[in-house]
């Protein structure tokens, strides 16, 4: 029999039950049985989201922190790797043909260009960062753009996209005949920038050669380009 | 900052609903825009960075695959995104220790003392959960930030404040309660 004074004391043990499963202090047995009762019970739901509205001033207390960057592609590599690998077969070669004719000079500028026609970004949202990604539909390489409105800076950065994300792409620095040093790997995410090391810093100056590599996810594991260069440069030219 | 946060709240809240229809690059500049502060989660919870690194990604893939129960009336986005964060860590924490303690700890469930008023489920807060806080005692306050922010069990809890289990399930329970009075108020 369900009296009004029952219904209290019910609602008021599963506002305790609801904020214990917020906080999280319910050893796992307890955690799952909530689980389940809130994928059927809108009303236990609604009292479990209030408790987290409410907690969420705590979240202020999570510092936030940078993941690597690999971290983003093997995402995807789960989420999106099934039955893609074989649709980016060929695709591939035609976007290098598309990548060789270019430098990395030109292809900045290219960027550039391509980044101020219309339509290119998602609606402004003042000063949020607004990304994009470009690519030609076709190619399996595409560059993701970071501009940021306020500042006017726009970060470009080139990723083997398009639809697997198993491969990366990898920066090179060529001292004439000498065998390739890595640089770093492009972040998938179009968080902009590789941090060259330190001590590889004084090597990056005129005739110098840059080269763009597609690798396998997360970078070359050799330590040395075994992906064809698709894009390359030299410094100064 | 603070001045973003809205604008913020509302582009997190279109990437998730973009997302939702399937929208891989909407995913990229969601991962983008919030996985510093998932990762912040994961570190501070797990307290080791292989732990966080594989949680978050498989955070990542219950956004992909829940972005469509995201509910704007029920949550904003953040809150949705780190709740989802929060209970990935919370089921690895518990996991990790399963079998070794927590066969003491599977507790009875909630039976309050008091009963407070009935409330309406969506009211508005009259106040913000700060000044509430600052009605409980100084240790029962930390041991609720401490289970939030840290993820700590109630034994962990009870080892912390030296107390026995049973109290630190009373105090939590009754914390909650006049949180809840006092945010009703």
């Amino acid at each position: 029999m369900t009296t009004p004074e029952n219904k209290r004391s019910d609602r008021s043990r599963d506002e305790v039950l609801a904020g214990e499963y917020v906080l999280g202090v319910l050893p796992l047995p307890d955690r799952l049985r909530v689980e389940h009762r809130l994928r059927q019970d809108k009303a236990f739901q609604a009292i479990v989201a209030r408790w987290q509205e409410n907690l969420a001033t705590f979240n202020t207390e999570y510092a936030a922190e940078a993941p690597p960057s690999w971290l983003y592609g093997s995402v995807e590599a789960k989420l999106f790797s099934k039955g893609v690998a074989d649709q980016s077969k060929g695709l591939i070669w035609q976007s290098l043909a598309f990548w060789r004719g270019l430098t990395l000079v030109t292809l900045s500028a290219a960027i550039f260009f391509a980044a101020s026609a219309e339509g290119v970004f998602r609606k402004p949202a003042a000063n949020a960062p607004v990304v994009a990604t470009l690519g030609s539909g076709t190619s399996s390489i595409s560059l993701v753009t970071l501009f940021d409105r306020q500042s006017g800076q726009l970060k470009v950065t080139p990723v083997a996209a398009g639809a697997g994300k198993s491969n990366s792409l990898e920066l090179w620095l060529i001292e004439g005949d000498s065998a390739p040093v890595p640089l770093g790997v492009f972040p998938e995410t179009g968080d902009g920038s590789i941090v060259i090391p330190p001590d590889m810093r004084g090597r990056l100056k005129d005739g110098v050669t840059l080269a763009v590599s597609l690798e396998p996810f997360g970078g070359s594991p050799t330590g040395k380009p075994t992906g064809p260069v698709v894009a390359s440069g030299k410094i100064g030219a | 900052m603070a001045a973003n946060d809205d604008r913020d709240e509302a582009d997190v809240a279109r990437l998730i609903a973009q997302v939702a229809l399937g929208d891989r690059k909407a995913f990229a500049a969601l991962y983008q825009q919030t996985s510093r502060k998932l990762f912040g989660v994961c570190l501070r919870m797990l307290q080791d960075r292989a732990d966080a690194e594989e949680a978050l990604q498989e955070i990542y893939i219950k956004v992909w695959n829940n972005a469509g129960a995201y509910r704007a009336d029920m949550a904003r986005p953040m809150t949705w995104l780190i709740a989802i964060a929060r209970n990935h860590a919370l089921d690895m924490l518990r996991r990790r220790r399963q079998a070794a303690v927590e066969l003491d700890e599977a507790g009875e469930i909630a039976d309050p003392q008091a009963g407070p008023e009935e409330t309406a489920v969506l009211s508005s807060e009259g106040r913000r959960i700060d000044d509430c806080m600052r009605e409980l005692e100084e240790d029962r306050a930390a041991a609720v930030r401490s289970a939030y922010v840290e993820g700590m069990s109630y034994l962990e809890l009870a080892g912390m404040h030296g107390v026995p289990l049973n109290t630190m399930r009373t105090w939590l329970r009754r914390s909650l309660i006049k949180l809840r009075e006092c945010m009703d108020r």
